[in-house]
């Protein structure tokens, strides 16, 4: 999943290289997302270890 | 001298959050210690924090940056920092009761998520002092020049760098595991 995650923020990076607009800022959006949401699985699984 | 503090903001922030990205690769390799998974996430939000920096830079290629573009790179760092920021707050929570010596070596007395902590508070500031300027910043305009494009391909490496070190510490597997001790893909 981690290593996903680069290759997405590497697309954001391309995207914001290739020009303005909305689309950099949507992958830009996209990237946060998935890696608050990892953050989410990893603070759930410890809870759920009781820690 | 016109552009000269704006141009300097911009390069001094992108160069400030790729260098801490630097030292931990210098961690993980020169002193043979494995990220954990909250210290890759930490990463990434310091890589998506640069975006911000490298965003205002690909506009500065392009033409004369206005102040929305000015006030978007700034935005980008502050979403960024904020999640990034919650990252490195728990890490620190999750060691702060004694005798836990944390995770991994000091460096200049503090753990790395708590200089990560340091860095995101850091650049909140920096990027909130920067929107409350934009339009005198986008009045001096932002210059590109060999410092940015060289700027820009180290924050390009180290995307890739990074992707490619995870890939051989988590291998196959869906999540890194919470103490990694090995290379995955190497077993």
């Amino acid at each position: 999943m981690d290593p996903l995650l680069f290759l997405l923020i590497f697309a954001t990076f391309w995207s914001l290289r290739r020009g303005p607009g909305l689309r950099p800022r949507l992958f830009f959006l996209g990237s946060l997302a998935a890696v608050a949401l990892l953050f989410n699985h990893h603070v759930t699984a410890h809870l759920a270890l009781g820690f | 001298m016109k552009g000269r503090l704006a141009t300097l903001l911009v390069h001094l922030c992108l160069a400030a959050l790729l260098t801490p990205l630097l030292g931990a690769f210098w961690m993980q390799f020169g002193r043979g210690e494995f990220p954990c998974p909250l210290c890759i996430l930490q990463r990434m939000s310091m890589l998506l924090a640069a975006l911000g920096p490298a965003w205002i830079l690909f506009r500065a290629k392009e033409g004369p940056v206005s102040a929305t573009d000015l006030a978007t790179g700034a935005g980008m760092t502050v979403a960024a920092s904020v999640v990034g920021l919650a990252v490195a707050v728990r890490q620190v929570l999750l060691h702060i009761v004694p005798p836990d010596p944390g995770y991994g070596a000091p460096v200049l007395g503090l753990h790395l998520y708590t200089w990560s902590v340091l860095i995101f508070v850091a650049s909140l500031g920096v990027s909130g002092a920067g929107l409350l300027f934009t339009r005198e910043l986008a009045a001096q305009g932002v210059r590109f020049g060999r410092l940015s494009r060289l700027l820009l391909g180290l924050l390009a490496a180290l995307i890739l760098a990074n992707a490619l070190a995870v890939f051989a510490e988590e291998g196959f597997h869906l999540f890194l595991p919470d103490d990694p001790v090995r290379y995955e893909l190497f077993h």
